[in-house]
This record gives structure tokens, C-alpha cells and sequence, in this order.
């Protein structure tokens, strides 16, 4: 589903969060257009989870605002809260209270609540209203969070890593729910998560944090495209491959040579067939590949992918 | 939106005054003579004795015990109830659920507040007025009783709320350590200490000491009430 760009639901400008002096988030921006799936992706202790509690308002950014639904997201009034919807890592749920009881609670808050809506989702996960919370698995209760929040209907959903710690089968049930969420229009997700396989299933678009910067905010494709690894099979010992923008990382085994770049082109090509190798191959990435390979190579030097939700912009 | 909140608060922490007030009670109906009774029930099924003599009861409410009492039980009630209401949300991880609702953080503290202060009270206070009506009927004891004699063990009752309040503000308050976290029980503790030692000494201490001590209490709670809203609306729920 594409993005459409008619206006946001979360814009970030400069958004920084210093904790004991070390910035965990430095200058955030982001703009994420209504109706986009967002992938928000990152090693663990990138920053991630505090960005995504600066965007709820549950962190208080050192520098910078933010706004969700264009209301300021340090700020959000009920009224936003009410189109909000939040599920924090680890589906936090009160653990004395049965389903049915947690609905009640919830429902009062809502004008928008949808019973039916709440009971398919509780149905799919196979669960009873009559079941305490602390007795439930930890999938159980991912699906009872999901459930309670999309009930009220929100018009953005922001998940904090939420299969995290969920077997195959209720992690895929859960991207199931969550899509019957965005296959209604006008809908925007966000959400954090390490499984790179859901995210290139759903996500339009992605953002990678890394140490607290955001160094990747494109469509998913088109990060995708953007790394590949280059193959270069030599007949003697190779010379090494030129020091350029977009090489993220070099192995050489013997007389193979594995190349990861960024934002392919031609000058990459030119300076591989300036050693003279006897075969060069370019191999496309997957997401979690490409992530991987992004992710661990030498960071100061790798570009940053930047623009809106049409096109994206490779820079140095 | 108030109500629900108040009631999720009320369901969660029923008990504890529950608890309170089974204590606080014991402690009430021995002052009447209750321990006495037993202990003569024994002795007269043990003994075989054909009369006990008489339970000389205590002066109402004029009673160093049961002071002591009501300032521990109090005490104990309101460090678990406000520790249950803030510690509780961060170790369940539950802060950031609940605050994600659709109502201001400010009305939200208030429902905790509102439902703490009223078990507080109500745990060690229901036992109390029990007391006093008992206490304010002819021929129950042998005792003068006028009204104004509850007043010493009212200002002890109410000075727990600096100790919940207190502790509110620690569980809802950021600090680097867990010392500095703790420093607002340092006076709050101190103002009980001298509620107490001002209402045990029966106006024998002044009454601008009893005035000093009455202001103290009713400053710092006022002062807290004003905190920890404050607090809550500038911390990092993270």
C-alpha cells in the first residue's frame, strides 16, 4: 500500500533525548505520512523505544518537538489520545484484572469503542473473557493488547517492538490482525520491531536508528535496492578495492572478494573492473540482509538516505 | 472517566484497609475490655472462679497504647497503599498503559490520591468512630467523655497522610539515586514524630507547640498535594 502524502501523522524535528550525558536519541527527524506502514528498525539499545516514547509523550525530549496528529506529542490532549493507539514492549496489561474486566475499563475511555471488533480479534486468538491476565502466555496477552487497541478505532497505531518474545505461529497471527487494521484507509502504523521478514511483509516504509541517529528513512524497496553485494572472482592474489563512498564492508577469502555497498552505481562498477577480476557478480539483498550488513559496518561512514515517501534521496 | 479510574484503584487496593482495619479494631474493642473478658473466661472455665472482678477501662481515647497504635497502623497503611499505587505501576510496567489513556496525567494522579487518602482513612478511622460512639454512650464505662477528647488521636489519624503523601511523591518522582529518591520521608516522618509526640502529651507541651505541629501537618500535606502532580507531569515514564 503506498503512502499517501496529504499530510502526516508523526513529524519529529531535531527530537533528542540525553541520558547521564550520552545522547540516546540525537536529532530526530522524521515525517510520516497518513497512511503509511511504518517499519521503525534498530539494534538493540539504538534508541528506538525512547524515540517511540518521546513520539507518546512519555519521555520528555531534551531538544526538539514532535506531533501526532498534529498535536504536540509532549502535550497530547484526550481528544488525540483517543486516535492514538499505544502498545508498549512487552504488553504491560494489569495483571489482576480479567479480559472481560480490562475491557471494561478500557471501554469507558472510548465513545468509539468497537465490541465487535474487540470480540473477533479475542475470538482469533482463542482466548476466554473469563481469563485473568497473569494467567495468559505471553502471546495470549499480545493478542488481548492488540485487540484492546484497536477496538477504539484509532486512526494510528504505534507498537513497540510487539512480537517480541512470540513464537512463529502467534507472531504471524498478530501481523494477521495487525493487517486487517491497515487494510482500512487512511490508517498509519508504526512499529519497532527485530523481525525484518514482518516488516518487509508490511511495512511501506522503513527508518533505521543507529546510536540514537537516524540514519535510513526510505521505502522499503528501495532501501533494499540500495545494498547488494558485490562478488569478485580473481585468477591472483586481488589488489584492494578502492576506498569509496557507499563501501560498507570488505572480506576477501582467498581469491573471492564480497563487497557490501550502498546506493549501487556506476562508479562502484568502474572501480571493481579497474582490478581486472575475472568474474564480477552483483547479488540483491534481502531486508534482513541488507539490515544486518548496514547496520554493522563502519557507521561514520555510511550514507544517509533521507526524502519523502515518493522518492528517496541517497546523500553523502 | 474519573469514576472509572477511581474504581480501578479500588478494586486493586480494597484489602489493605480491609487489613487496617481488622488491626485497628483489635486494638479498639481490647481498650473495651474485650482482652479482659477472655482472659476472665479463661480463668473462670480454668478455675472454676464464681465472679471476676471488675474492668476498670482505660479513659477513652486519652490512652498512650492506643495512640501508639493508630500511628503505627496508620503509618504501615500508608507506606504499602501509596508505595502499592506508584512502585506497583513501575514494576508491572503499567505506567505507560495507563497513562496512554484519553485523560490528563493530572486527573489521573488525582484518582490515585483520592482513593488512597480515602482507604487510608477509612482503615484506621471506621475502628475509631466505632470507638467514640461506644465511648459517647452512658453506661458503657465508668469514665467521663466529651467529644473534644478524640481531638489528640484525630490529629494523629490525619497526620498520616504526610507519610502517604510522602511516599506518593517518592514513587512518583525522578531521582539518580535511591537515596535522594527517599528524602521526601525525612520530613514527612518527622512531622508524624512531632503530631505525635504533641497529641500524646495532651496539650501538655503548649499550645503553640500544638499549633506549630497542627500547621506543620496541614502545610506539608497541602505542599505534597501540590508536588506530586508536578512530579508526575515532568518525569520520564520510560
Amino acid at each position: 500500500m503506498p503512502c499517501a502524502i496529504s499530510s502526516y501523522a508523526i513529524t519529529a524535528r531535531g527530537l533528542t533525548k540525553y541520558y547521564q550525558g550520552r545522547p540516546v536519541v540525537h536529532s530526530l527527524d522524521l515525517h510520516i505520512p497518513t497512511g503509511c506502514v511504518y517499519g521503525f528498525l534498530g539494534r538493540n539499545g539504538a534508541g528506538k523505544s525512547t524515540a517511540i516514547k518521546m513520539l507518546t509523550g512519555m519521555v520528555r525530549a531534551d531538544f526538539g518537538a514532535a506531533t501526532l496528529l498534529d498535536d504536540d506529542a509532549a502535550d497530547l490532549s484526550p481528544e488525540t489520545r483517543q486516535r492514538v493507539a499505544y502498545i508498549a514492549e512487552g504488553h504491560p496489561l494489569y495483571m489482576s484484572m480479567t479480559i472481560h474486566r480490562l475491557e471494561r475499563f478500557m471501554r469507558d475511555f472510548y465513545p468509539t469503542w468497537n465490541a465487535d471488533q474487540f470480540a473477533r480479534i479475542i475470538d482469533h486468538f482463542a482466548l476466554s473473557r473469563r481469563r485473568l491476565i497473569r494467567k495468559l502466555s505471553l502471546g495470549e496477552r499480545a493478542g488481548v493488547s492488540l485487540a484492546l487497541a484497536i477496538a477504539p478505532d484509532p486512526e494510528l497505531l504505534i507498537l513497540d517492538d510487539p512480537t517480541l518474545g512470540l513464537d512463529t505461529a502467534v507472531r504471524r497471527e498478530f501481523i494477521e490482525s495487525m493487517i486487517q487494521f491497515i487494510q482500512r484507509p487512511g490508517r498509519t502504523v508504526m512499529f519497532s520491531s527485530h523481525q525484518l521478514g514482518d516488516v518487509e511483509r508490511v511495512a511501506d516504509r522503513i527508518g533505521i536508528i543507529v546510536n540514537g541517529v537516524l540514519r535510513v528513512d526510505c521505502p522499503t524497496d528501495h532501501f533494499k535496492t540500495s545494498i547488494c553485494k558485490l562478488i569478485l572472482l580473481f585468477e591472483s592474489t586481488p589488489r584492494p578495492f578502492p576506498k569509496m563512498l557507499g563501501v560498507m564492508s570488505e572480506v576477501v577469502k582467498g581469491l573471492r572478494v564480497e563487497l557490501v555497498i550502498a546506493d549501487y552505481s556506476d562508479a562502484h562498477q568502474n572501480a571493481a573492473q579497474s582490478l581486472d577480476p575475472a568474474s564480477i557478480e552483483v547479488v540483491e539483498m534481502n531486508l534482513e540482509d541488507a539490515f544486518v550488513e548496514y547496520t554493522r559496518g563502519p557507521r561514520e561512514t555510511l550514507p544517509i538516505f533521507s526524502g519523502n515517501s515518493s522518492q528517496a534521496m541517497v546523500t553523502g | 472517566m474519573f469514576r472509572t479510574l477511581m474504581l480501578k484503584e479500588l478494586r486493586e487496593m480494597w484489602w489493605l484497609p480491609v487489613l487496617a482495619w481488622i488491626v485497628m479494631s483489635g486494638c479498639v474493642l481490647y481498650q473495651m475490655g474485650l482482652g479482659y473478658c477472655l482472659t476472665c473466661g479463661g480463668l473462670y472455665w480454668k478455675q472454676n472462679l464464681n465472679s471476676t472482678p471488675p474492668y476498670l477501662h482505660p479513659v477513652p481515647f486519652f490512652n498512650q497504647d492506643l495512640m501508639l497504635q493508630l500511628a503505627l497502623v496508620g503509618t504501615g497503611l500508608a507506606i504499602v497503599l501509596a508505595s502499592w499505587q506508584t512502585w506497583g505501576e513501575s514494576l508491572c510496567r503499567t505506567w505507560n498503559f495507563l497513562l496512554h489513556r484519553p485523560v490528563r496525567r493530572n486527573t489521573i494522579i488525582r484518582s490515585k490520591l483520592a482513593i488512597g487518602l480515602t482507604l487510608l482513612l477509612a482503615g484506621t478511622g471506621l475502628p475509631l468512630l466505632f470507638y467514640a460512639l461506644w465511648a459517647a454512650r452512658p453506661g458503657n464505662h465508668a469514665n467521663p467523655f466529651q467529644w473534644w477528647m478524640v481531638l489528640p488521636m484525630l490529629r494523629i489519624w490525619f497526620a498520616t497522610t504526610v507519610i502517604y503523601l510522602g511516599v506518593f511523591l517518592c514513587g512518583v518522582r525522578e531521582a539518580r539515586w535511591v537515596g535522594s529518591r527517599f528524602w521526601p520521608l525525612v520530613p514527612a516522618g518527622m512531622i508524624l514524630f512531632v503530631q505525635y509526640m504533641s497529641a500524646s502529651r495532651n496539650g501538655r507541651m503548649g499550645w503553640v507547640f500544638d499549633c506549630t505541629a497542627n500547621g506543620l501537618v496541614i502545610g506539608s500535606a497541602l505542599m505534597l498535594l501540590a508536588a506530586i502532580p508536578y512530579a508526575a507531569r515532568n518525569r520520564d515514564f520510560s
